[in-house]
């Protein structure tokens, strides 16, 4: 046993020398000044706050006193640019430059809050200061997003210092990779990317299939619309998907590890690589990792963008150099993948999952959850949604609880319709169920599928068939090209729904539909074409009035579809304030002064401009026959 | 044993054991268990691709459908290859396939055609504009190209697929326009001395008489009337077709040798026994069907025949008509007949067809003429009497028949009356065999008895086709019969056994269309040619774009109701070009070779709710330029074959990928020509394309010569070679490596030098230094090149190097090599030295030639390298000898008087040669291992040697610096610069460009010629041109080299499409 008391106690050691790492340790009871430096912060003026804040400290001379931590996505990304002040907590949405002064002065000099910039409750109406108790935070339940908007995600010495690497560590002075695996077997973790394969079953067959090299992979190619877990947890705390993939890959066996990630994540591919330095410079990553003995190191492979490259075999073809086609299985990649060895794939999220689990245990993960599905899922909740952002809620929460509680509901006065859940290669699900609970199998069932989290609502001025058809003409384009069902089928299922859309649907185009979205999902040959006609068939399944009004009365319900629909000027109503015959950008509109006006239905684009800045709601839209019959005449 | 070691597994597949080898897939197990899976995707000797989806199985325990070819056999596995749920999905994905496919297999014209026509052929040629080629693919089934191209019914261009996009293509027309703008001629093969009549100048006979003539055999053609052509001539009107056409159309059977004897009827006048007895080796009856059959109308007595009225009116005899006309019947002779009655002054014609509208006997073309110039029509009813007042009729009294899927039966109480005070009949026509009709076995419909494939009577050598066999029916079935005949009557002169040919081909035409294809090769030559395949149309994708129908231009409509003149008046060339470029070319060159084909027949794939107008269809432009391989991605089911045969079995990766989703094609990269992607032209990409995307081109193979005067080492003609034909030799590996060598020796001149960014000269120069290793003294005649690498006190001259003046480089040159001999020969001197002098155009064109013309004719060792750049270019750019005319230069300026110099270049290079030196050869910098072997061959010649080598100027050509190699490359590819050498008098091009470039692009990129470009000095440029065009065609005689056009006929024939 001397030999194991040893090792541990060497991986203790090594352990040890790296929390003298250089940078910034965050401290909750400390002085600062929290930046979300994630993406959509970033994109609505991180910067111009950070220089703001800077400048304002430095004016009264508190730069060395109070620190400015620019740490990952906060998740409330509708509310960007968010600052959080410590020690007492104090969430500020959206502020302007102009606003910095006030917020310092109120809340870093004085104990006050600045009352009128402070978030409001969508309902209530009431102004709250702390962003714990935000229903948006309060209502989550943060395990992979823990440290996100905590730490500086360029600091390898703050991920360390709350708790970071200890579950390698762990690990590694143990010394036992089966029972890693059995771990992970027991707290029931299932991959995240969409397919939910239990992740300890993956791990064995790699693990049993002998080769002299092994692979081990992270799937950051998220390419759904409207998806953004992996970026930001990437971009927030990147250690925290190393550290899974360490003990991964300890667990598997494997010598080398890709992060295959796409290449439109700017931040989250720098941060990944200065995270990967802080770790290989501490002896995290490279040879004998701890002192431990074991090697392992991780390559960044950016990717040009293609949706289907998050396919696991077109994901390694893509790094093997040629183009990102799937290819049939078997083999499997845990027999025969990236270039012919075994290789393990498992998305961001599954390995952020792993650390926690190693620390804490399968007993404490287990609590979390339904029968079948374990632990917490990220959503990243997006569209005519009051609070969009990121959302993780233990597994089995049902959609209302996130959509409604956590998400706020819908905008004023507008009604939920739908939700659009895993992407493009989901389903479409209406307001009847949305007391499903939110795991594998419920939503399989209901003919969606968990996928990789997008939520994308919708409220009643969608209409199902144009949405249903936007998303099949992504995964349309997006399609790789190589089996004819994927290429051909979903390409011409597309164009029966652009006639649709155009008036010119038959009713047996229903029936058509059906039964071509079964032939390409039987015959693709990877799951991009296995799901594509997800949206298609839970829309035709919850939603077939609204296929049956086209097709039927050449009628758009939502009013959305331009060849169905009509702008006419209420004449009662118009009171020719001339407003839509300046913002007509065709000139379509007429009239006097003081007098209703006209729109000329030749020229008319319906481009909604009209409506929109009518301010005595004046503009109509129709949508039926007549509509129809103008617009083939025209 | 172990599952590891394991190496038999048994499984079952369609409920069939078969036992395979363990990690074997089920698509190659079921393979050789005999069980085809079909499978267009899978290569041999790569992995799995499973793109095609057709390979599907349903596996026991698997819900999902497995795709064959990545299953693995297992113990116990169940397997089924062919379960409803299966093949309704590959009926599913074929859809898929074929809605993207813009190609078909087989044009349905050419089927639809009696003669069986290559329409998609002749109307290729037709858009091309070779209405020669067109007409002789007409001619190869139908001899009377312009004839038919105005009477045929047209059953071509209902069935044209180009009705799928637009309107069917104006097949008839096209032929017309073919045969009127092409006039025939009959080849005949060498004579067999056979003899056969012809009984019968119609259609069937003038066909089978030219057909006969064809093959050589002496043919007599007997007919009772005057003239040859039967219903042609005595039947069809005027208006339809012009005696003058019909004349000119059978003139070159006549002319071939044909004889016509007219006044001679069968059974009257000749018997088939008498024929034979006198001679003849076979004899053909096509007498055509004359003679109305018995009428049963009641009232028949006062009716005119339809034919005797045609007849009189062809032959200008006087046809008494009243003005209220009913015609009996409905094919071409009653239409004609009715035509005719309108425009001998009847007002009312009304014709009582048997048939309904939509399939009048005589076809759309004559039914809708009829209609037009006002014809009425009583469709569905047939004449049961004729009603006669005072002698005359009076009407005719009809019944409507009623048509319910069998045989038409009349309509209880539908008689009614069509007044007619004149009524002709045109039904029931029946041979008048006269006193032979003992002699032939005749029908029931009094019609003769032969086959169909050959027209072999019961009577031995006797054969018939035509009306006479048939009844009356459209002209063109019976030149098709007549051919038919003529193909028997030449088998059966070459005793072939006919009863076997016919007894094979009744087999055939009862096959399945696949088993047809697959079985035409066992049907022999004649066979083949007398087969008629029942294709399957499969329902394809087209992504053409419509385009309208030329219109025939016609006879005013006032005219067509009183005069005989021709009412169509044909189509133009251009609008039958226009016209014949809609076709789709709907044939397929791997017809019956195609895996989709195979699939799409097994499938029945002949409605497809996927193809849909509108709907998105590949398009892309076909790439035929390889010698080797025809590549029409329209056709391509994106199965990546090509790509992984190439990449993965044969190694040059010509093909891959482009585009995603629908738009994915497969391509060469950057869309370059199939030559430049490495291919090796192993074929193997052909071989494997389940489609006829990819095939080859039909060429004949011949052996190959390398030239190796024009051989530049470049090694590629060995590294290509798919069969190790080529090899290094000894020679060629000493040459390779002496070439690399003298690359290796770096240049005699030094950079720094001042002469202009873009000069040839300093470029001329380092590539003439490389042709030998041995020291070099260097004399400079003044100019840009001694000027300005020798700015005192620096040189760029690495070697010795002697100023001189402007007119006396040769001869400074001159003395100094001797003195070099002398002082060789006093051995105060051991080492070989090289003398060369550097003069420009200037100074070896004019200044300096007698110095140079001396220092030649004297014997020198030296080479004289003369830079032409064109000008006095240092000096301001003043003419020279060797000016272009037409070119700028301060001393030939643009203006009134004149544009560009006036007079030609002077030809130096033939000036040298006539000196009668061992070695002139004129070069360009662009190549320069052509250039270096010239320097080397030169220097390496004892005694005087001169190369010429264009030296682009950029500031005197007025052209950008940066083109100058490109300038100096287009001046050889335009013949302007020819390269070549001349060793010992002997003229050797050293290159030749696959195609002489014209002239003008290569002027328009330098601004001494602008002037060209403007009004008014188009003859200048001309001259050019032409001055370009003469020295070249002088030149290639010299060398012995064909002329342009057997250089691209030769070219050609060896494939070479660049």
């Amino acid at each position: 046993m001397a030999t194991a008391i040893s090792r541990a106690a060497r991986v203790e050691r090594a352990l040890e020398r790296a929390t003298k790492a250089d940078g910034h340790i965050s401290n909750d009871a400390g002085r600062e000044l929290r930046i979300c430096a994630g993406t959509a912060c970033h994109a609505s003026g991180r910067l111009a706050i950070k220089k703001a804040i800077a400048d304002e400290l430095e004016r009264h001379g508190l730069s060395d006193q109070v620190a400015i931590v620019e740490t990952g996505c906060h998740g409330f990304c509708q509310q960007g640019p968010i600052v959080v002040i410590r020690p007492q907590g104090i969430f500020y949405p959206q502020l302007k430059p102009r606003d910095i002064p006030r917020v310092i002065e109120k809340s870093v000099l004085g104990d006050e809050v600045a009352e009128d910039l402070l978030y409001r409750d969508p309902v209530s109406g009431d102004p709250v200061a702390l962003e714990a108790e935000i229903p948006f935070y309060a209502l989550q339940r943060r395990l992979v997003l823990a440290l996100n908007g905590k730490i500086d995600p360029h600091s390898i010495r703050d991920y360390i210092a709350h708790g970071g690497y200890r579950a390698l560590a762990k690990v590694l002075a143990e010394g036992d990779p089966e029972a890693v695996i059995d771990l992970v077997d027991a707290s029931g973790l299932r991959g995240r990317g969409g397919a939910g394969f239990p992740a300890a079953r993956k791990w064995r067959f790699t693990r049993a299939t002998q080769a002299e090299r092994k692979f081990l992979i992270c799937n950051a190619d998220e390419g759904d619309p409207g998806a953004f877990m992996d970026r930001s947890v990437l971009e927030g705390n990147p250690h925290s998907v190393i550290e899974g993939m360490l003990i991964g890959a300890f667990a598997i066996g494997a010598t080398d590890g890709y992060v295959y990630v796409r290449h439109e994540y700017p931040f989250a591919v720098e941060r990944l690589r200065i995270a990967l330095d802080q770790a290989r410079e501490q002896g995290l990553l490279g040879p004998n990792i701890l002192d431990s003995g074991f090697d392992f190191d991780i390559r960044v492979n950016q990717g040009a963008g293609a949706f289907v490259c998050g396919e696991e075999t077109a994901l390694l073809a893509s790094i093997e150099g040629h183009r990102g086609m799937p290819r049939p299985r078997p083999p499997y990649p845990a027999v025969s993948g990236l270039w012919g060895y075994p290789t393990n794939t498992n998305n961001v999220e599954t390995w952020a999952n792993v650390p926690w689990i190693v620390n804490n245990g399968t007993e404490a993960y287990d609590a979390m959850g339904t029968g079948t599905a374990k632990g917490t899922k990220i959503f990243s909740l997006t569209g005519k949604v009051t609070n969009g952002g990121l959302v993780e809620v233990p597994m089995g929460a049902t959609l209302r609880r996130v959509i409604f509680d956590i998400g706020g509901g819908m905008l004023p006065g507008r009604h939920f319709k739908a939700v659009q859940l895993g992407g493009p290669s989901g389903g479409c699900l209406p307001e009847r169920l949305l007391d499903t609970p939110i795991d594998f199998e419920s939503l399989i069932a209901s003919g969606s599928m968990m996928g990789s989290g997008g939520m994308v609502v919708v409220d009643d001025t969608t209409c199902m068939v144009d949405f249903a058809r936007y998303f099949l003409k992504f995964t349309s384009e997006e399609s790789c090209g190589k089996c004819v069902p994927c290429r051909v089928g979903s390409a011409r299922m597309l164009e029966i729904l652009d006639r649709i859309c155009a008036g010119q649907g038959e009713p047996t185009d229903l029936d058509r539909l059906q039964t071509m979205a079964d032939d390409v999902i039987e015959g693709s040959l990877c799951a991009l074409g296995g799901t594509a006609p997800n949206p298609v068939l839970t829309t035709l399944r919850y939603f077939r009035d609204e296929y049956e009004a086209h097709v039927l009365e050449h009628r758009c319900p939502a009013k959305v579809c331009r060849p169905l629909i009509r702008y006419t000027v209420d004449a009662d109503a118009c009171t020719g304030c001339h407003v839509c015959f300046g913002a007509c950008p065709v000139n379509a509109i007429s009239g006097e002064r003081k007098q209703a006006h006209v729109i000329n239905q030749k020229l008319c684009t319906k481009c909604d401009t009209c409506r929109q800045v009518c301010t005595f709601d004046a503009i109509d839209v129709d949508t039926g026959v007549l509509a129809v019959a103008e617009g083939r005449a025209s | 044993m172990s599952p590891a070691t394991k190496t038999k597994v048994r499984f079952t597949i369609d409920g069939k054991a078969v036992s395979a080898k363990a990690g074997e897939t089920v698509l190659s197990a079921a393979k050789r268990a005999g069980i085809e899976i079909p499978a267009l995707c899978h290569q041999e000797g790569t992995p799995a691709w499973g793109a095609c989806r057709l390979c599907l199985i349903e596996v026991k325990g698997a819900d999902k459908l497995q795709a064959s070819c990545a299953t693995s056999v297992a113990d116990g596995l169940v397997v089924h290859t062919q379960s409803k749920r299966v093949r309704a999905k590959r009926e599913s994905y074929l859809k898929m396939y074929l809605s993207d496919h813009n190609a078909y297999c087989e044009a349905p014209c050419s089927s639809a055609c009696p003669t069986h026509i290559d329409i998609p052929a002749y109307l290729s040629e037709v858009a091309s504009g070779d209405m020669a080629a067109a007409a002789a693919i007409v001619r190869r089934e139908l001899p009377f190209a312009g004839i038919f191209g105005r009477i045929c019914p047209r059953y071509c261009e209902p069935v044209c697929r180009r009705g799928e996009v637009d309107d069917p293509i104006s097949i008839c027309s096209l032929h017309r326009a073919a045969g009127d703008h092409a006039p025939a001629a009959l080849q005949t093969a060498p004579s067999t001395g056979r003899r056969v009549a012809v009984i019968g100048a119609g259609p069937a006979g003038l066909s089978c008489a030219w057909y006969l003539t064809e093959t050589g055999h002496e043919v007599t053609i007997y007919d009772t009337n005057e003239k040859p052509g039967g219903m042609l001539r005595y039947s069809i009107p005027e208006f339809r077709l012009p005696e003058k056409v019909l004349d000119r159309e059978l003139a070159p059977l006549f002319d071939a040798g044909v004889r016509f004897v007219d006044g001679v009827a069968l059974g009257h006048e000749v018997t088939v026994e008498g024929l034979l007895d006198a001679g003849f080796d076979a004899v053909f009856v096509g007498v055509g069907a004359w003679h109305t059959a018995p009428s049963r109308i009641p009232g028949n007595q006062v009716v005119i025949d339809s034919l005797d009225m045609l007849r009189k009116v062809r032959e200008g005899k006087k046809v008494r008509l009243t003005e209220t006309v009913a015609v009996i019947g409905d094919g071409t002779a009653a239409l004609d007949a009715a035509r005719s009655a309108q425009r001998l002054g009847a007002k009312h014609v009304t014709v009582l067809a048997r048939r309904d509208a939509a399939s009048i006997e005589a076809g759309a073309r004559d039914h809708a003429a009829a209609l037009e110039e006002g014809i009425d029509f009583e469709y569905s009813v047939e004449a049961k009497r004729v009603k006669i007042a005072r002698g005359r009729a009076s009407a005719v009294e009809c019944v409507r028949l009623v048509r319910d899927g069998g045989k038409p039966r009349e309509q209880r109480g539908s008689r009614f009356d069509v007044p007619a005070t004149t009524v002709i009949s045109a039904v029931a026509y029946v041979p008048d065999l006269g006193e032979s009709d003992d002699e032939l076995t005749l029908s029931a419909w009094q019609t003769l008895e032969a086959n169909y494939y050959t027209g072999r009577t019961a009577t031995p050598g006797v054969f018939a086709a035509g009306d006479a066999v048939t009844g009356a029916k459209s002209a063109i079935h019976a030149i098709a019969g007549g051919k038919r005949a003529a193909l028997g009557i030449d088998a059966f002169l070459r005793s072939e056994d006919l009863e076997q040919v016919e007894g094979k081909l009744a087999l055939y035409s009862g096959l399945p269309y696949l088993d047809q294809l697959r079985d035409a090769d066992q049907l022999g030559e004649l066979g083949q040619r007398l087969a008629e395949r029942s294709p399957v149309w499969l329902k394809m994708g087209s992504a053409a774009e419509p385009a309208k129908r030329a219109t025939m231009p016609k006879l005013a409509k006032e005219k067509r109701a009183t005069e005989f003149v021709e009412v169509e008046k044909g189509l133009s060339v251009a609008a039958a070009k226009a016209e014949a470029a809609r076709c789709l070319q709907c044939v397929c060159p791997s017809l019956g070779q195609c895996d989709l084909q195979k699939l799409g027949v097994e499938y029945a794939i002949t409605a497809n709710d996927l193809v849909v107008p509108g709907g998105r269809v590949r398009d892309v432009e076909p790439a035929y330029e390889h010698p080797f391989i025809r590549r029409d991605m329209n056709r391509c089911i994106s199965c990546g074959r090509c790509v992984r045969a190439c990449r993965d079995v044969a190694g040059p990766a010509c093909y891959d990928f482009t585009g995603r989703g629908f738009t994915i094609q497969i391509d060469t990269p950057y869309h370059e020509s199939l030559q430049l992607a490495t291919c090796i032209s192993c074929g193997r990409c052909v071989t494997g394309c389940p489609t006829g995307a990819l095939t080859f081109n039909q060429r004949v193979l011949q052996g190959y010569r390398v030239d190796e005067s024009r051989c530049i080492l470049c090694h590629q003609c060995v590294d290509v070679c798919p069969v190790n034909a080529l090899v290094e030799t000894n020679h060629f590996e000493t040459a390779r490596q002496r070439w690399l060598e003298l690359v290796a020796q770096g240049s005699q001149l030094a950079g720094g030098h001042r002469m202009c960014a873009g000069c040839g000269a300093p470029i001329v120069v380092r590539q003439v230094l490389m042709g030998t290793s041995d020291p070099v003294v260097v004399a400079g005649a003044t100019g840009c090149l001694e000027v300005s690498t020798t700015i005192y006190p620096y040189t760029s001259w690495k070697g010795s190097y002697i100023h001189t003046a402007f007119e006396n480089a040769a001869a400074t040159l001159s003395g100094v090599e001797t003195a070099f001999r002398s002082l060789k020969k006093q051995g105060k001197l051991e080492d070989n030295v090289k003398f060369i002098a550097f003069g420009g155009d200037g100074g070896t064109y004019d200044i300096g030639l007698q110095s140079l013309s001396g220092a030649m004719e004297r014997g020198h060792h030296m080479l004289y390298v003369c830079y032409d750049n064109g000008a006095y270019m240092n000096t301001g750019f003043q003419r020279s000898g060797a000016t272009p005319i037409g070119a700028w230069t301060t001393t030939s300026p643009v203006g009134k008087a004149q544009a560009g110099k006036i007079q030609n270049r002077k030809d130096l290079t033939a000036i040298m040669i006539a000196h009668g030196l061992q070695y002139v050869a004129q070069a360009s910098p662009h190549d320069p291992r052509d250039l270096v072997r010239k320097a080397a061959k030169a220097l390496a010649t004892e005694g005087p040697t001169f190369l010429n080598v264009i030296s682009p100027c950029p500031r005197g050509w007025r052209s950008d610096g940066a083109e100058s190699i490109e300038l100096a490359r287009e001046s050889v590819n335009t013949c302007y610069w020819p390269l070549f050498e001349v060793v010992d008098g002997e003229y050797r091009l050293t290159y030749r460009p696959r195609q002489k470039a014209p002239l003008i692009p290569w002027l328009k990129r330098q601004g001494r010629f602008a002037h060209l470009f403007k009004p008014g000095n188009e003859e200048a440029l001309a001259n050019l041109q032409a001055w370009v065009d003469h020295e070249w065609q002088k030149l290639l005689v010299k060398c012995g080299e064909p002329s342009e056009e057997e250089w691209q006929e030769h070219l050609h024939s060896h494939g070479c499409l660049l």
